[in-house]
């Protein structure tokens, strides 16, 4: 078993009111219940092996970044199973958990927000370590948190200061700081670069990718921008609507996309090259609501090439051979695949 | 550590802040007045050998048949009005201050516990506090005490039981903020249990706020004991509140002795408006969305 | 050349702070001709969002323009009276911001608020308003235009909001739009849609705009012309495909280099060293020079100035890129 991250089937679906007076409608002067639920994740299945970088991709509201919090169990999932280094952690309780987090931490979206404005960067960094040794060997803690701050690019003076006293590209340093701590296996990044300006993106890209080369890490890497993924991937995984929509090889996803949605993601990134051949593939309207997804397939409301059996039938993953994975229709039946 | 906060914004803005320098100016008198001022006159006014009933009814020194021994005059059992107005006030800042410690300690923590787990204690907690709110909190404490019967302990649970739902809405509002935010989720993913969370990352970012809600609210607790005490449900008559000081000298307050009941009025008049110019200033400085 | 529909000279636009004085922005000059498309480009901190809100005369204190001229129609902004800039605003310069709901006010409905605006700066009668409103709609692509006029800001999609505030913008033809950041709240699918969007209703109108964005794809998809800048000064400018292909600051140029380029992929990317220094204090001589591989012992003491580098590229700097030449 080599796969450090093993993700079948999972299924996250949040309620979106909890009072009883939010839910009752009336419909036809009768008072009903109505149970509105967030269809953030729909069953989605990927594996990561161990030091390869897999990313996901998709416009906000896909379900990148809760499924990368579900993996990380800040939410417990509503269906299917998680499975690091072996371990099902699907039902596990936090204190059984804790094993786990050693395997695995997390880099978050926002410089300013994922760090405690009340705590100095020495403590900040020494978290996770000190929850997985004891405060018995704060000591030791307190070594590596130095050496894991000069790895970063930080001098110990700077150990002692507080959040607010750092650049926005500093502070994600010491979130992949926090992260190393533990010496994880696998590293979930939500969106770690795009909240910084290009130059500082640069550095953070890089030292992430010497990290993996020094540490061995496995990425799972969640973000909206095509060129960096395409920067830092091994493989990429495209998201739409809470559903797995493809995943290939990075190479292979950037020449040959097969997804209509895939397509129409590539078509749009704006980019400074002019040379780049593009295929104006024009969405028409937004994506639909979570709250209740359309029969079928989940891109059919906005997809080009839609026909009738898209609103029938749901599209499942189906592998096309060399690493690539498509979840459409539009394999069946290659004919209708002209605009 | 001193001279960085001399130099900071907090200090430079204060110093721009007439009210707020008044506001100062007035509670560090008052807050000399109440530490050392019962060591600095010369009456114990509850030492019953140390009065003299001949001295009754003195007016304030400035006045025909004043006493200058006596700058203020003194009440029916001729205690120097000074020395009372001083112990008073003690008295009052002493229950203002610990009913306002566990008003914020208990508030504090139900307002964690609710923002923080969410769902039926959330539902439970609040609904206590909208109930609780939707009374007069004089009414409350005036039910509370003509329950229980006057003491000053007594005052402390009354005042407490009124005071602590604007510490738990507040605090749970900040929380469901803070648990938003991705530091909570971060020390999630590091393995931290709940409740060193709530201790560790939320607490000490959802204070801010209660340090404006809690200076405030030590003059409105003055106020309200003055009250209960005037009510004649406060403090027992063996240590007089201001509030306490004001009735004795209401009952005679007609016959022209206005001098045992004024006196003490200001004085409360006094703690309480320099407490509100202090607590305005905080509000303007500490408010995020002011700045 | 035809005269300059907005002129900019030597700009300075500071903010008195208790910290220090923030110099945000600092002896900008740059010209945009009738039907311009210009981008202001550089990262946060190099002032071009201020520059944005100086020609708009949104400067509030502590901030203030300490200098300079903005011309526009011969006209100078930087000292007309809050009313005479509040009559131009709208008219002749519209605005569109990031966050779509900052200008939409929530409690009205889209119709009252772009009634409003032609009622401010036409003389149209009710009537024509509404016909006007309803044609406005349509062309930034909102179906069934007449029943969403009665619709409330939150009735729409982020997308969707956005769309309504370019057409509040572009409602009385004004001849200069400033879009500061429009689409970096969008999807890129919805992105490309607003985009396009712009060009074209910019196109049709024969306006011209300021494009403020940190976005160089955006820059070179959209605008016929940038400049950047760094800690408050231009540090290059000229014609887009120009610039990015053959950029003659090194600041353009590593910046240009820090994008990760799927037709390129490298190894590793050319990164900046260091971080854009503190606004309060900046350093003496090139603002850029600690952070800059080709800095030398002149680039610590003299600002270098705005020259004329190829062609219409300028750029300020004491040793700037030759084209070919290894950064």
């Amino acid at each position: 078993m080599s796969a450090i991250l093993q993700v079948t089937g999972l299924e996250q679906k949040f309620r979106l009111s909890k009072g009883l007076l939010d839910r009752v409608t009336f419909k036809g002067g009768i008072p009903r219940l109505r149970n509105p639920l967030v269809h953030a994740v729909n069953g989605v299945s990927f594996s990561v092996a161990r030091g390869e970088v897999l990313a996901l991709v998709g416009e906000s509201g896909c379900g990148k970044s809760t499924v990368a919090k579900t993996i990380a169990r800040i939410h417990p999932p509503t269906g299917g199973q998680v499975q690091v280094d072996g371990t099902d952690i699907t039902r596990l309780t936090p204190r059984a958990l804790l094993p786990v987090r050693a395997k695995m931490q997390m880099i978050f979206q926002d410089p300013f927000a994922s760090l405690n404005p009340r705590q100095k960067v020495r403590d900040i960094v020494a978290e996770p370590l000190l929850q997985q040794l004891g405060s018995g060997r704060a000591a030791e803690v307190r070594e590596r948190t130095l050496d894991l701050l000069a790895r970063v690019g930080l001098n110990p003076e700077q150990a002692e200061r507080y959040p607010h006293q750092f650049s926005g590209g500093q502070r994600q340093r010491i979130g992949i700081a926090r992260a190393l701590s533990v010496n994880p296996g696998l590293i979930i990044a939500d969106e770690p670069v795009s909240a910084l300006d290009v130059s500082i993106q640069a550095q953070i890209l890089n030292l992430m990718l010497d990290l993996r080369d020094e540490f061995g890490l496995a990425y799972l890497f969640i973000s909206h921008d095509l060129s960096v993924v395409h920067h830092i991937a091994d493989r990429i995984g495209v998201m739409y609507l809470g559903f797995l929509v493809e995943t290939a090889p990075r190479d292979q996803l950037f020449a040959r996309p097969r997804h209509p949605y895939t397509r129409a993601l590539l078509s749009a990134a704006p980019s400074i090259d002019p040379k780049r051949s593009r295929p104006e593939i024009e969405l028409k309207g937004e994506v639909p609501s979570a709250l209740n997804l359309p029969s079928g397939c989940g891109f059919r409301t906005r997809c080009p090439l839609a026909w009738g059996r898209c609103a029938a039938e749901r599209p499942t993953l189906r592998d096309l051979g060399g690493g690539q994975s498509v979840a459409c229709h539009l394999i069946d039946e290659p004919e209708r695949d002209r605009p | 550590m001193a001279a960085t906060f001399l130099k900071s914004q907090f200090v430079f803005n204060w110093r721009r802040n007439p009210p707020a320098i008044l506001g100062t100016l007035i509670l560090v008198v008052c807050t000399g007045l109440v530490v050392f001022g019962p060591f600095l006159v010369r009456q114990n006014p509850y030492d019953l050998t140390q009065l003299n009933l001949m001295d009754s009814f003195l007016p304030p020194a400035w006045l025909d048949g004043g006493n200058p021994a006596y700058l203020l005059g003194t009440d029916g059992q001729g205690r120097d009005l000074v020395a009372a107005i001083v112990h008073g006030a003690r008295i009052s800042a002493l229950i203002g201050l610990s009913a306002m410690a566990l008003a914020c300690t208990i508030g504090t923590t139900l307002g964690l516990i609710a923002g923080f787990y969410g769902g039926r204690v959330d539902a439970l907690i609040m609904r206590v506090a909208d109930v609780q709110l939707s009374f007069p909190s004089m009414l409350i404490a005036l039910f509370l005490m003509s329950a229980f019967g006057t003491g000053i302990d007594k005052v402390l649970i009354a005042l407490t039981a009124v005071g602590w739902v604007v510490y738990a809405r507040t605090v749970r509002g900040s929380t469901l903020g803070e648990v938003q935010k991705e530091y909570v989720q971060a020390a999630r993913v590091a393995g931290l249990s709940n409740a060193r969370i709530i201790v560790k990352h939320v607490l000490p970012n959802v204070l801010t706020p209660l340090i404006v809600i809690a200076t405030v609210q030590v003059g409105t607790f003055i106020l309200i004991e003055a009250s209960l005490s005037f009510l004649g449900v406060g403090v027992p008559i063996t240590q007089p509140s201001l509030g306490l000081l004001i009735k004795n000298g209401f009952d005679v307050l007609f016959s022209g002795l206005w001098w045992t009941s004024v006196f003490p009025g200001l004085m409360i008049m006094a703690m309480v408006f320099g407490i509100n110019l202090l607590g305005d200033f905080l509000r303007d400085e500490l408010n995020p969305r002011l700045k | 050349m035809t005269a300059p529909l907005l002129s900019v000279r030597d700009l300075r636009t500071w903010f008195h702070t208790f910290a220090g004085t923030v110099k945000a922005v600092n002896g900008v000059s740059f010209d945009l001709a009738p039907g311009e498309v210009m981008g202001l480009v550089g990262e946060s901190g190099g002032g071009k969002s201020v520059v944005g809100f100086s020609i708009l005369g949104l400067i509030d204190p502590p901030g203030r323009i300490e200098g300079g001229q903005i011309l526009f129609n011969g006209e100078d902004l930087a000292s007309a009276s809050e009313d005479r800039l509040r009559r131009i605003r709208g008219r002749e310069i519209g605005m569109v911001f990031q966050d779509p709901m900052t200008s939409l006010n929530p409690v009205q409905t889209v119709g009252a608020q772009m009634d409003e605006v032609l009622r401010l700066h036409t003389d149209l009668d009710a009537a024509a308003r509404k016909a006007r409103c309803i044609e406005m709609l349509e062309s930034v692509g909102i179906s069934q235009a007449a029943d969403r006029l009665r619709a409330y800001p939150h009735q729409f999609s982020g997308g969707m909001r956005q769309r309504v505030v370019i057409a509040i913008a572009m409602l009385a033809r004004p001849r200069l739009l400033i879009a500061d950041e429009p689409t970096t709240a969008l999807d890129v699918t919805i992105q490309a849609q607003i985009l396009r969007l712009m060009r074209r209703r910019i196109a049709e109108d024969g306006a011209s705009m300021i494009l403020v964005t940190h976005d160089l794809a955006v820059v070179a998809e959209m605008v016929d012309r940038v400049t950047v800048l760094y800690c408050g000064k231009v540090v290059e400018s000229g014609p887009v495909r120009q610039v990015i292909d053959t950029p003659a600051h090194p600041y353009t140029r590593g910046l240009i280099d820090s994008i990760p380029n799927p037709a390129h992929r490298l190894p590793r990317l050319k990164q900046i060293p260091g971080t854009v220094p503190d606004v309060r204090a900046l350093p003496a001589g090139c603002a850029f020079r600690a952070r800059c591989p080709r800095a030398q012992a002149i680039c610590a003491t003299d600002a270098p100035a705005l020259r004329p580098h190829r062609g219409e590229q300028s750029a300020a700097c004491h040793f700037p890129v030759a084209p070919g030449e290894p950064a």
